[in-house]
């Protein structure tokens, strides 16, 4: 039998730890103005601002040590069970085989206290939050999960990691983003033209309305720290980025404040997403998403600390092809036949008609479509989720039709624009291909 | 298709539309199966709603009509303070409420669903026509609900869950016997027919 455990002691000054800096802060600044009562100190002399702090302070405390107090996990060889005994009772059990990804997440203050915290996605409504171990068990951990995951006994040497990155002896780096690449990436990005168009249309508005240069100029400065405070968030948050291939599946982390960690088992990945925006088509870079199922543990966010569904932030053509061979080695993206949509079909899509395409080849299907944004879409025949046809008035009209195919949500819907005849062949041959893609892949072929 | 596309081995012939259902006389806007062959039945006929079905959207577009028009006219009389305003927005929402109700049995006579051998198909949408296929295979719940109006006309709406949220389906207004049997039946073949994610 397997004895439960605890989180880790140090927990909730972890979870509190904010209030422990502003009631500390509070408290020194009321130090440093009166000295001479340093010894004298009574609370009942305290500022109430300071009161205000040490009592959130001492109640998040509390209710976090009363948190960690009334939690437990055990791991068999069956399942990981995470018990809360406080005032309601809840028992939660993962079975291995429903595990999605497991990420491990180290908030700035977790960090420096060699913590991290574990979030295990099951694909269902909520995934599972282990708040706070110590890095090594953590580590352990996870690598024991995604071995159960895999249907594989965990092996008995304990995995490392580190607080830079999360990197073990068996893992083998396949792409490390650069900071300048990083840089480039969000100088180039969509976002950045859409917050200097934002802040500095006042400006513009201001000179050419004549008003004072002074005044002009003091505008400037909130431009700048906008721009500034973008482009730092953007780097720091992926920092270091690092993909990885390790024998419990594709793992990624990031970070300079905080460092994430999310590894997902290669058979879980639902689909791919290479959106390259224009900006970037110059310069020859696109940025790749990835969908598993299970919302829980991801943001599409790309700065948050936590996993995110971004595969690769920024790459060239040959960091992108690595990125998908580490998926699907067999896949050969340039040599799938894409048919373009039908010119009938300008009057709705009249700016991007040209960039939209669909094709397949035996074990992917593939669309491809936009001009702000170019987005192809990579969907194994057997992750599609279910097909369908959409048709508007003007669309009927021009007697063409839009098809949608459906798999992880991170990644959208997939869409493309067809003859309406091809569009109902079409749909009907892919739920064919799926099926039979499906079949194969339980028989145990490639 | 094209040439270019490599469809050739498994495009495979589309299951073409070929019913018994002998041509009906006069003018029918809902033919089955219908004219357009991109919504064609894949093989037979649609399965249709319960007519039933009309009365329960006649009384939910009733019911909206009145909530975003009473609260606006009454809104307009004290902002502008002219009767013709408000008589205006009235007109209008007597017009939206009338069309709303009139198309209702248009709407619920444009949805059907089929059963395939190995997946489940929906259409409906008069205007924005669509055709949902969802795979057996990929069905994780199937639920059956029905709030207080379906259940006055004895009827029940079947939810179709899959992994991905985006991709679910529903099939409203169904008789509360035949949706209990089709979810039932629904269960069955995604046991038969499950694989994994």
């Amino acid at each position: 039998m397997v004895s439960a455990e605890r989180p880790h002691p140090l927990t909730p000054l972890v979870q509190a730890w904010i209030w422990l800096v502003g009631a500390a802060l509070s408290l020194g600044r009321q130090l440093l103005d009166a000295p001479q009562d340093l010894i004298a100190l009574r609370l009942s002399e305290l500022p109430p601002w300071t009161l205000g702090f040490l009592l959130v302070m001492a109640t998040s405390l509390g209710l976090n040590l009363w948190r960690w107090w009334t939690t437990r996990f055990v791991v068999t060889d069956h399942e990981l069970r995470v018990e809360h005994r406080g005032l309601q009772h809840e028992s939660k059990r993962v079975a291995y085989t429903r595990i999605q990804s497991v990420d491990i997440t180290q908030p700035f203050a977790a960090r420096l206290l060699g913590m991290a915290q574990l979030t295990i996605d099951v694909g269902a409504d909520s995934p599972i939050r282990l708040q706070y171990l110590s890095r090594s068990r953590a580590a352990a951990l996870r690598d024991a999960l995604l071995h159960r995951a895999h249907g594989r006994r965990p092996p008995a040497d304990a995995a490392e990691t580190s607080a830079w990155d999360d990197t073990g002896a068996a893992d083998r780096v396949l792409l490390r983003v650069p900071p300048g690449e990083l840089l480039l990436g969000a100088v180039l990005s969509h976002e950045l033209l859409l917050l200097v168009a934002v802040t500095a249309t006042p400006l513009v508005v201001g000179l050419v309305a004549g008003g004072e240069l002074l005044l002009v100029a003091g505008g400037v400065i909130p431009l700048l720290l906008a721009i500034g405070g973008f482009l730092s968030k953007r780097v720091i948050g992926q920092y270091n980025y690092t993909l990885a291939e390790t024998p419990a599946g594709l793992r990624i982390s990031r970070g300079l404040a905080s460092l994430s960690s999310g590894t997902v088992p290669v058979h879980r990945i639902q689909a791919i997403r290479i959106a390259e925006p224009v900006l970037w088509r110059r310069i020859g870079r696109a940025r790749v998403d990835l969908a598993v199922l299970g919302l829980g543990g991801l943001t599409a966010d790309e700065d948050q600390a936590g996993s995110s569904s971004i595969m690769l932030p920024i790459g060239r053509p040959a960091d992108v092809r690595v990125a998908l061979q580490a998926v699907w080695p067999n896949l050969a993206l340039d040599a799938v036949p894409l048919t373009p949509a039908p010119t009938r079909a300008r009057p709705l899509a009249p700016l991007t008609l040209r960039t939209i395409a669909h094709g397949w080849d035996a074990h992917v299907v593939v669309l491809r479509r936009g001009w702000w944004t170019r987005t192809t879409w990579i969907i194994p025949h057997a992750r599609l989720q279910s097909a369908l046809i959409e048709q508007g008035p003007l669309a009927r009209r021009l007697d063409v039709a839009q098809v949608a195919l459906l798999t992880g949500e991170l990644v959208g819907r997939a869409t493309t624009l067809m003859e309406a005849a091809e569009a109902r062949a079409f749909v009907f041959a892919e739920l064919r291909r799926a099926r039979t893609a499906r079949a194969d892949e339980l028989l145990g072929a490639p | 298709m094209s040439e270019t596309t490599p469809a050739a081995p498994d495009a495979g012939p589309e299951p073409v539309p070929s019913t018994g259902v002998p041509p009906r006389s006069g003018w029918d806007p809902h033919p089955n199966p219908p004219r357009d062959p991109l919504f064609a039945p894949p093989g037979g006929v649609w399965n249709r709603l319960s007519p039933r079905y009309v009365r329960v959207r006649q009384a939910g577009a009733l019911a909206w009509t009145l909530v975003l028009f009473g609260p606006a006219a009454g809104a307009s009389l004290l902002i502008f303070g002219q009767p013709w305003v408000t008589a205006g927005l009235v007109a209008v929402g007597v017009l939206w409420g009338v069309w709303r109700v009139l198309r209702a049995r248009r709407w619920v006579e444009s949805w059907g669903w089929a059963e395939r051998d190995q997946d489940l198909c929906i259409t409906h949408g008069l205007w924005f026509r669509q055709l949902v296929v969802v795979p057996f295979g990929r069905m994780q719940v199937v639920n059956v609900t029905s709030g207080p109006l379906l259940r006055s006309q004895g009827l029940a709406e079947v939810h179709l869950v899959t992994a991905a949220a985006l991709s679910d389906a529903k099939i409203p207004g169904l008789a509360q016997a035949d949706a209990i049997a089709l979810r039932d039946r629904m269960i069955e073949l995604s046991d038969a027919r499950g694989a994994g994610l």
